[in-house]
């Protein structure tokens, strides 16, 4: 039998430098020099005021719950329910999907705080959240 | 740079529009299992049985307004291919659920500006036979087909269709409101109930509460019972002026009001899961109609999921926001409640045709079409809604019964 593979990213030529960051352990995000927003997905312009001037910062990786779902049928061979996905709003702002691992699946909660952790597929490391 | 306003002041509808414009014909393909269909041949078989019911002819057509799978491009040129139409008007839309309204608004301002005078507006799709063509394939069965996934930001970190997507919009609305899965089963029941009347539904079998409960969970909170099904079918509707409406076979029903709003930031940002681009889609049309919530006799809302109707309850004010699962729950969706929703079925028990089956209904209702085991008594007023790109996008639909 072949080995399951997880899938992996495709990027655009706008998110390469953040998956770069990721396979060194960093999490960052564009923030604008003009109107100081954090944004995600990563693009050449800041959504907020349009400007062209950013600059790559890392996030300190602490988050909270927005909202969360719990897998259980199987959608992939790579991913086995039950499991949990939850969008994470990031300190900084922004908001991203994540999974959500070393977790009682019974004690998720919108709003709990969450911190920042790796999730490994083939040689990609992708952002991963955590209750703490 | 300047600062773009964040949002600015909503620009008024056009009152003048308002019953100006009519669907005059209405038809539908088989619903369900039609292993011998296309998406296009499906749609050629609706848009056909719409014409008919319209009782115009080819040659009244000068317009086409269409949607199908996203792997056919310049769907519309296929379409007219198959109608052997040239059109003075005509596109294919990109906005998935929200495309079947959008498509009638566009008709309507078409036609006012001119471009052309009868339009021909539909959406089919083979959706349950490309999913099953090949046993290997029955699997998996996804809502979102591949070509609508995201290359990054999605599958890695294990999200998959658009089941979980919607889910997350009930997980939050049940955090904040207490919401409750009896409430997302109250409407599931409720449109149960409407499909066993409706001869053409997918779904036969009755629902209780209790069997509600016991669904085969898929992304909680939503079990099978939340979600919709997977149909082959197509819907077409023929939009004219209300004028030549008189002259034509049917009792016209009068487009009053219509409107649009698009959440694009996406369904992540600020509150867009438990508020969504309904409301304010909705305040535009109401006010084109000059009518308010308590009017509305019937409403075919976009049902992908139980979840979506919830919220559209509150975001289009026919009760506060966090009160849709109470309103749910209280018995009002049925055919003889407060708000009878989604008569035939619903995309949840009658069949999934993105939207266009809600604007059939709507008009059947208003024509008094029915038998009065399906009949909403006395229906004057329909709002019909769609949602695409995962409630990113929102459009909705007033009509009003035309005079005899
Ligand atoms: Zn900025």
């Amino acid at each position: 039998m072949n080995a399951v593979h997880q899938p992996t990213p495709r990027p655009s030529p706008e998110t390469v430098p953040f998956w770069e960051a990721c396979q060194e352990g960093r999490l960052i995000l564009p923030k604008c020099d003009d109107c100081g927003s954090f944004w995600f997905p990563p693009s050449s312009f800041c959504p907020e005021c349009w400007s062209p001037s950013w600059s790559w910062v890392a996030a300190d990786g602490l988050a909270s719950l927005h909202a969360f779902v719990v897998f259980r049928r199987q959608y992939h061979p790579a991913f086995e329910p039950p499991y949990a996905v939850g969008v994470v709003h990031l300190k900084e702002g922004p908001r991203i999907l994540s999974r959500i691992v070393a977790v009682d699946l019974a004690k998720l909660q919108v709003g709990m705080p969450l911190k920042l952790t790796w999730d490994q597929a083939d040689e990609w490391k992708i952002p991963a959240f955590q209750p703490f | 740079m300047a600062r773009q306003k964040v949002m600015a002041e909503m620009s008024n509808p056009n009152k003048a529009l308002r019953g100006k414009y009519a669907i005059v014909g209405v038809g539908q393909s088989d619903l369900g299992q039609v292993p011998g269909q296309s998406s296009l041949g499906l749609l050629n078989e609706a848009m056909h049985n719409a014409m008919d019911d319209a009782g115009l002819s080819k040659a009244d057509v000068n317009g086409v307004i269409c949607r199908g799978p996203d792997d056919i491009y310049t769907h519309h040129q296929r379409m007219g291919e198959l109608l052997g139409l040239d059109a003075e008007f005509s596109t294919t839309l990109d906005n998935g659920g929200a495309s079947q309204i959008l498509s009638v608004i566009l008709a309507v301002m078409a036609i006012d500006a001119g471009m052309c005078d009868v339009v021909l507006c539909g959406y089919g799709r083979d959706s349950w036979s490309r999913t099953h063509r090949d046993t290997s394939t029955k699997m998996s069965v996804p809502l979102v087909p591949p070509e609508q996934e995201r290359s990054e930001f999605n599958a890695e970190v294990g999200m998959f269709g658009a089941v979980a997507m919607h889910a997350l919009g009930a997980s939050r609305h049940m955090a904040l409101y207490g919401t409750s899965k009896d409430d997302l089963g109250a409407i599931a029941v409720a449109f149960r109930e409407h499909a066993l009347r409706n001869p053409a539904a997918q779904m036969k079998q009755p629902l209780s509460l209790e069997k509600y409960h016991s669904g085969r969970p898929i992304v909680d909170p939503f079990n099978v019972y939340d979600c919709s099904l997977v149909t082959d079918g197509a819907g077409a509707v023929v939009v004219c002026s209300a004028e030549r409406a008189r002259d034509l076979r049917q009792t016209p029903v009068l487009i009053s009001g219509f409107g649009t709003f698009n959440n694009l930031r996406g369904w992540y940002y600020d509150e867009h899961m438990t508020d969504t681009a309904a409301r304010r889609s909705g305040e535009k049309a109401f006010a084109m109609a000059g009518i308010r919530p308590e009017d509305i006799d019937t409403a075919q809302l976009y049902d992908c999921f139980t979840y979506m109707v919830l919220t559209q309850l509150e975001d289009y004010g026919f009760c506060k926001k966090g009160d849709g699962g109470p309103f749910a729950a209280s018995g009002a969706l049925s055919i003889d409640g407060a708000l009878p929703c989604n008569t035939s079925g619903g995309q949840l028990s009658e069949g999934h045709v993105e939207g266009v089956l809600q604007i059939i209904e709507g008009v059947r209702q208003l024509r008094h079409a029915y038998d009065s085991e399906r009949q909403v008594t006395d229906a004057e007023w329909a709002l019909v809604s769609g949602h695409g790109g995962n409630t990113v996008c929102h459009s909705s639909l007033i009509l009003q019964r035309g005079g005899e």
